[in-house]
């Protein structure tokens, strides 16, 4: 059995700065307008760009689910 | 181990709802993507409407559905028992996941595998690799390792989980990211070499379109920053435990993980040309604000650590001895 009495524990609950939560709405926002304005413009190049990013993010997610379990 | 991936992976796993629902947007654009939707592209091509049974539009929707429902499913219960212990304290939620986990793998490896054919082996309907499913499946954990080495670097820096994510953890973590880097070349040479040693038209196609238009330089890319470099700069022992260095592989692994799913769809459109800009960045940054708002919700919302896990003391006491 582990011992864990020399160690020193803590955790914190983590808070993100406005910064952090800015750039990520800032982020999102430039996506939206892409999207939408590229779906009308260049539909080709907007869906297989789309593919391509869901793609990469659905496997960090899968990837992150996958290391839950026990 | 499998302590300090639950920590970060759990927090990790929220993005997967909300891209769920990109995953529902994408079948808004499905016809513009996929040759074997067209019944016309069909009736010129008679082998690949010999292939209808399973490439259909009906069947290609249903599997989407049941693949990520079944996903969030998962998630739901998986990650809901965690939260749940964190509040109750009872060890049998443990118990509970070992069997929803046993559940997921078998669902995973199945449901992964054609989710890989699907999107994009299918976007060359007429091209099969039976190794296609691995190949995806082996980037996809050389990039989850370079997102859980990161948020461990982070998580690190900034004090907030003190004495639950050391060093130690962070060791092991790269050297399983050293390990799928390994793991990536070996599956994308052994698919190319049987397809270059059996020459059969139908399968060197593939590389014949990543070999020309100015795609050949990429595929050296990949094999370069994708494999060589990170396998070299994380071979010694002091780079592995070294935050600044980690960082600069995993970004590479990350960028070349995005390279390579570019490199796949890519030269099936546009003439086979190499083209990227301000669309592919773009909606790049829109999922990215996805991730860290789902990151950063989950984080704000939920402790970091699963600190009423009965396995939890051993996770702390962790040492890499070699």
């Amino acid at each position: 059995m582990a011992s864990t009495n020399h160690i020193d524990l803590h955790v914190s609950q983590f808070k993100p700065s406005s910064n952090q939560k800015t750039l990520a709405i800032v982020l999102l926002a430039i996506g939206l307008i892409t999207f939408a304005i590229g779906v009308m413009k260049s539909p080709e190049r907007v869906w297989t760009s789309y593919l391509v990013a869901f793609f990469y993010f659905s496997c960090l997610g899968l990837g992150g689910l996958f290391f839950c379990g026990r | 181990m499998v302590g300090v991936c639950q920590k970060t992976g759990r927090s990790n796993d929220l993005l997967y709802s909300l891209d769920f629902l990109g995953g529902l947007v994408l079948l808004a654009g499905f016809k513009n993507l996929y040759t074997w939707a067209d019944p016309q592209f069909l009736a010129e091509n008679p082998l690949i409407a010999a292939k209808a049974g399973y490439l259909n539009t009906s069947s290609f929707i249903m599997r989407l559905i049941i693949f990520c429902g079944g996903w969030v499913l998962f998630k739901w219960f998986i990650i809901g028992n965690s939260i749940k212990q964190d509040q109750t304290g009872d060890a049998n939620l443990t118990h509970k996941n070992v069997g929803l986990s046993i559940g997921f793998i078998l669902f995973f490896s199945l449901s992964f595998s054609l989710f890989s054919i699907d999107l994009i082996m299918s976007l060359m309907p007429g091209w099969y690799s039976t190794i296609f499913g691995i190949y995806c499946f082996s980037g996809m954990f050389q990039a989850t390792f370079a997102v859980l080495a990161l948020m461990i670097i982070f998580l690190r820096s900034q004090g907030l989980v003190k004495g639950y994510l050391t060093e130690e953890h962070q060791h092991d973590v790269v050297k399983f990211m050293k390990g799928f880097t390994v793991f990536w070349a070996y599956i994308a040479f052994s698919q190319f070499m049987l397809i270059w040693y059996a020459n059969i038209p139908e399968e060197t196609e593939y590389y014949i379109m990543r070999s020309q238009n100015g795609w050949l330089g990429i595929s050296f890319g990949l094999l370069i920053f994708r494999f060589i470099i990170p396998f070299l700069a994380l071979l010694p022992r002091a780079w592995k435990r070294n935050n600044a260095h980690v960082t600069a592989v995993a970004f590479l692994i990350l960028i070349m993980q995005y390279v390579d799913i570019y490199w796949m769809v890519y030269p099936n459109f546009f003439d086979g040309q190499v083209i990227f800009g301000f669309w592919e960045i773009g909606i790049f940054a829109g999922f990215t604000g996805i991730f860290l708002l789902g990151l950063f919700t989950f984080m704000q919302k939920f402790s970091l650590v699963p600190l009423r896990d009965p396995r939890i003391a051993e996770t702390i006491s962790h040492h890499v001895t070699y």
